[in-house]
This record gives structure tokens, C-alpha cells and sequence, in this order.
């Protein structure tokens, strides 16, 4: 007997050395076995060919499977047979192809635990389930959900900060209906959504404004911490007498998202596109051709102004500056023909302008 | 001498025509020009705020060479028919600029088609989209248009976000300082609405069940305008461009010709 433990009962003092009570012991031995048990083959063609199926159907049946296995060979008691948990029977995280947005930045979405408890009712009596979540770190073995009397833990995300210290209750609702399950395809319809919504699956880390709200009182799902792993737990509470009848084991790790940061992106658009460099290059090879033609219809202006100037002297000069008009006659006269004038006229009138042809002359 | 003036004629008569077809491009350019800087889809705030509106700087530049081609072209028709060649001297030299000009229209055009990127919109839109604290005034400007622009996107189009709404998911952004994720993975505007403007159902679209969110992105919506605006400006003005460049090849010819 260990000092200071001697006034408490046994299972207290046992809870207070951190040692399991004799019916959680047993209870863990049983899930250990059936963990071993898990691959036996008509449990798992059982499960396989429900796969399709949305829920937890599929559990239901392959527990009953492997419970009729166990049964069979590990000769367990009945009153304990009730509370077998079969090790597939964790919180789940709802069906993805229906709940695209999971898990999210501070949220987690979990299917509600159909068909788990239904053997642990009682007739008569009226349960709910209670959520619990915990920071994956924060699992130890020692984690117990049950406060003193057998009644289910109170603590709130205050309390043990965000999960960080130990598990608390993030939201309770009504047993879920094994008979009835709502049907994912119903939620086309929007009129049903919100009720196969509410049914189907429960969202942690909804309420963002029950931390700052000092009047609520009922159990608080604040948001979650971005990048951290959490596990889940569901657990069967009697309404009236707040004793927990049953639980499922604890989910598997299921990690919050983890952002980004948008400063990383790179907004470089690589390499150039064929259209961009066919249109520069094209464009810029014909500018130069433009720009040599003119320098080059220019200078041969000028050389041949130049040679008027010194063959003819004086009288070009006056020529070209005079009147500012090209001096061909020949070509100002031959307008009117092509306007349609007597074309014997315009003959006559190339026969005196001869001296000077329109077409290539020595000179150019 | 005939011959002789048959094949002048034969090459007034290109001229003419080729000043014809190029005035008449000038035109059209001009009215597409026009078109593209009224901004039919009201993008131009996305292009603002990316400092990357130069496709617009294209079109204005492309306004003014479309009208300077039919000038221009007029100028050209009466200097070739008159076979003046001080008419003709002004015509080439002036082209010889708006040439200059319709390059460089059609070169911005093309080249700053090019960084329109999807990243470069994702950024914007994750750095400016309802921006609690500007820091100055044109990024007051910036974040307006940006977030009224989005809005307007998101309700008309049906869709969310530049890729998708996971956009909202995996980046920071000054959305998600404003917006808790619980209430808010992306913004109200990515669920789908009744007549009313509420979200049909709040749940399933902050779950993201298909029915209740959009999830295709806006990129399309974005760079099918912008890319039928950039290409209009550089091919159309490219295309006219080598026309006029045998036009003004075939003058420069002629007036080399014309003697004194």
C-alpha cells in the first residue's frame, strides 16, 4: 500500500498511480486480440465488397463478422461482448468525393459514428454522443475520458488549451440513426442538403465565436491550429445519469492543412512564346529594309540633283526651285490622256516632250 | 512610248490600290483599337494592379497609327496621281514614323501578352483582394479595383479564385487575415446564390459539396478577352505592316523614277 492512497477506494488508487481499472484492462486485452485478429479472410471479403457503401454499413457487418470469430475463440464473456470495439471502429473523416473541402486550415470534418453503439443501448434509456479531440503529442497512455463516478469528461478547449494538455469535448449530439441513415445523393437536393448535413457528418471547428462569447454555455468547437495532427474520439453518455456506456478507440492522426506563403509564387512567364519573337524579328527586319530603301532613294536624289546642278548650271538650278513641282511635262500632260482626252493630242504632245521620256535614262 | 506609259500607269494603278486597301486597314485598326480600350469585360483593373497594362498602351498607340494609315493613304492616292514629288517626299518620310510607331504597337502588344500568367493573377489577387490596410494611396486604388473586379467575376462567371478555390487553401493571403477559415475557406461569392444573394446553403458550401460552391477557376474568363486583345493589336498590325511595306517600297520606287 502506498502512502497517502490509503483512505481511497481501489480504483482510485489505481487512476492516481496512472494504472488502468480492471474493466478498461480487460477491455484494452480484448482490442489488442481482436487487432490481431483483423486479417482473417471472410471479415475482409466482407469488407471489401462494401466499400462502395458511404457509411459505416460496412463496419457494422464486419464487426458482427469478426465478433462471431472472437466469440468463437477467445471465449469472452458475454456482458463484455457488447463493448468489443472492433480496431476499424475509429472516427472517421467524412467521404471525400462528398466533402471536398477536408480537412481545411482549422477545420476537420468526421463522419458521425453510425451503427457503433447500437449494441451498447439499452431500451429505454436516452444517450447521446459525445466528441472528444486531442492533439496528437498529447497522447499518452494514462489519457482517460472518464471523470469521477464514471461520468464523461467535462473539459473544455480552454481548459486544456486547444487539446494540447489532454482531450476535451468539442460538441455533443444525438445518437445517430442506425435504421435510417441519410443518403449522400439527397444532398443535391436543397431542400434535403441541410438535413442530410446535419446527419451525416459533424464539422470540428466550426464556431468560431463561442471562445469570445462569455454567455455560452454548452459545449465549445472553437477552430482548430493550422499544421497540427488531432485525433478524435466518439463516446456513448447516458442523458440522464452523464455515465459513459461506451467509446469508440481513438481516430487515427488526421493533420490540419498548412499554407503557402503567396510572396512564394512566381509570376516569371519562362520563356517567350513563337508568335512574339515571328512578330519582333519580322517587324524589325522590315523596318531596316525601309529605312536602306529610303537612304538609298534618298542619296540617289541627291547624286542626281547633283549632276543636274553641274551639267546644267544655273537654269536647273532655277528649274528645280522655282516652282517646287517635278519639271517632267511630260507626265503632267499625259494626265489628260488618261483622263480620256483625244489621243491625238497626247501623241502630238509626246512627240514635242521626246527629249525627255518617262522611262530609265543613262543617268539613273 | 506606249509601253512606256502602259507600265506607268500599270504602276500608279498598284499604287493606288495598295494606298486603298491600306487606308481602309488603317480604319479597321483604328475601330478595333477602340473597341479593345473600351474595356467590354472590365478587366483593366486586374492589368492595373499588376503594373502590366501594356497591352492597352498598344491599343492607344494602335488609334492613332490606324487613323494616321487612312490619312496618310489619302495623301498618298493624290501624290501618286499627280506624280508630285514634294507630295511624295512628305508621304514616305511620314509613313517611314507611323511605321515606327505601328511596330512598336504590335511588338508591346505581343511581348506583354506574355506575362500574362496565371501566377501573376493568383498573386495579385492573394496580395490585393479585400485589403484591410492599403499603405498608400495606389494601393488603396489598386486593392479597390482588384476586389470589386473579383466580386463582379466570381457572381457573373461562377467560378472562384484563378485555379480553383483551392487557391484559397493553399496560399496566405490578406483574405485570410480579415476572414476566419471556419467561417470563410473562400469568399461568399465562390458559393452558389439564389436570386437573393444569400449562399444557398452555407454548409455544403464551406464543406465544398459540389452543387453548393463553384469549383472551376477564373482564368479563362480573364485571358480569353486579354489574348483576343493582344492578338488583335500585334497580328492585325503586323499584317498591315507588311503590306505597307511594299507600298511604301513600290513609292520609293516611283518617286526615285519621277524626274526633273
Amino acid at each position: 500500500m502506498t502512502r497517502g492512497l490509503e483512505t481511497e477506494p481501489y480504483e482510485g488508487r489505481l487512476r492516481d498511480l496512472g494504472m488502468f481499472s480492471l474493466r478498461k484492462r480487460r477491455l484494452e486485452e480484448v482490442q489488442a486480440v481482436t487487432e490481431r485478429r483483423e486479417g482473417s479472410d471472410s471479415c475482409r471479403q466482407q469488407r471489401i465488397g462494401l466499400e462502395t457503401m458511404g457509411l459505416n454499413y460496412r463496419r457494422e457487418v464486419s464487426r458482427q463478422c469478426c465478433n462471431q470469430e472472437k466469440s468463437t475463440h477467445i471465449g469472452i464473456p458475454k456482458s463484455n461482448r457488447a463493448r468489443i470495439s472492433d480496431d476499424t471502429l475509429r472516427p472517421q473523416i467524412a467521404n471525400p468525393k462528398f466533402a471536398t473541402n477536408n480537412p481545411t486550415l482549422t477545420t476537420v470534418t468526421l463522419e458521425k459514428p453510425f451503427c457503433e453503439f447500437d449494441g451498447s443501448m439499452l431500451k429505454g434509456a436516452s444517450y447521446e454522443v459525445y466528441l472528444y479531440v486531442m492533439v496528437d503529442s498529447a497522447m499518452t497512455s494514462s489519457s482517460s475520458l472518464m471523470d469521477t463516478d464514471d461520468k464523461a469528461l467535462r473539459a473544455t478547449f480552454q481548459q486544456t488549451s486547444g487539446g494540447q494538455l489532454g482531450a476535451y469535448k468539442a460538441a455533443s449530439f444525438d445518437v445517430p440513426n442506425c435504421m435510417s441513415p441519410p443518403k449522400l445523393s439527397d444532398a443535391a437536393d436543397v431542400a434535403k442538403a441541410p438535413a442530410v448535413l446535419a446527419q451525416y457528418l459533424i464539422r470540428v471547428g466550426d464556431d468560431s465565436a463561442c471562445l469570445y462569447d462569455p454567455n455560452f454555455l454548452e459545449a465549445c468547437n472553437p477552430p482548430l491550429s493550422e499544421d497540427t495532427s488531432y485525433r478524435f474520439k466518439f463516446v456513448l453518455v447516458d442523458k440522464t445519469s452523464g455515465a459513459m456506456k461506451d467509446q469508440t478507440l481513438w481516430s487515427d492522426p488526421i493533420k490540419t492543412n498548412k499554407l503557402k506563403q503567396s510572396s512564394s509564387i512566381d509570376t516569371w512567364p519562362g520563356r517567350r512564346s513563337g508568335g512574339m519573337i515571328v512578330i519582333t524579328s519580322v517587324l524589325s527586319v522590315l523596318m531596316s529594309v525601309l529605312v536602306a530603301a529610303f537612304l538609298t532613294a534618298a542619296l540617289l536624289a541627291v547624286l542626281a540633283w547633283g549632276r543636274d546642278y553641274h551639267l546644267d548650271g544655273v537654269s536647273s538650278k532655277r528649274r528645280l526651285f522655282s516652282d517646287g513641282y517635278p519639271s517632267l511635262k511630260g507626265i503632267q500632260e499625259r494626265l489628260p490622256m488618261q483622263l480620256g482626252v483625244n489621243p491625238k493630242l497626247s501623241n502630238m504632245l509626246t512627240q514635242d516632250e521626246h527629249k525627255k521620256p518617262l522611262s530609265p535614262t543613262p543617268g539613273y | 512610248m506606249a509601253k512606256g506609259e502602259n507600265g506607268v500607269r500599270c504602276f500608279q494603278g498598284l499604287l493606288i490600290m495598295g494606298n486603298v486597301v491600306m487606308g481602309l486597314c488603317g480604319l479597321a485598326l483604328m475601330a478595333e483599337c477602340i473597341f479593345f480600350v473600351s474595356d467590354q469585360h472590365t478587366l483593366y483593373p486586374l492589368l492595373e494592379a499588376t503594373d502590366n497594362d501594356d497591352i492597352y498602351g498598344a491599343a492607344w498607340i494602335g488609334i492613332f497609327t490606324g487613323f494616321c494609315f487612312f490619312c496618310m493613304s489619302v495623301l498618298g492616292i493624290v501624290g501618286v496621281l499627280q506624280s508630285n514629288r514634294t507630295m511624295l517626299v512628305v508621304y514616305i518620310c511620314l509613313m517611314m514614323i507611323v511605321f515606327a510607331f505601328e511596330v512598336a504597337s504590335s511588338i508591346t502588344a505581343a511581348v506583354h501578352r506574355d506575362f500574362l500568367t496565371p501566377n501573376l493573377f493568383l498573386k495579385q489577387m492573394l496580395e490585393k483582394y479585400q485589403n484591410p490596410e492599403p499603405i498608400n494611396n495606389d494601393d488603396n486604388w489598386k486593392s479597390a479595383g482588384i476586389t470589386r473586379t473579383w466580386n463582379r467575376l466570381m457572381l457573373q462567371n461562377k467560378c472562384c479564385g484563378v485555379n480553383g478555390p483551392a487557391d484559397w487553401q493553399e496560399y496566405t493571403s490578406v483574405f485570410r487575415t480579415v476572414n476566419k477559415d471556419a467561417d470563410f475557406p473562400w469568399p461568399r461569392q465562390c458559393c452558389v446564390m439564389d436570386t437573393l444573394g444569400k449562399s444557398i446553403n452555407l454548409d455544403g458550401c464551406k464543406l465544398g459539396v459540389s452543387g453548393y460552391y463553384h469549383n472551376t477557376g477564373c482564368y479563362e474568363t480573364i485571358t480569353g478577352p486579354m489574348n483576343r486583345h493582344a492578338w488583335g493589336v500585334a497580328w492585325f498590325g503586323f499584317a498591315i505592316l507588311c503590306w505597307t511595306t511594299w507600298v511604301l517600297l513600290c513609292t520609293m520606287f516611283y518617286w526615285s523614277r519621277i524626274e526633273y
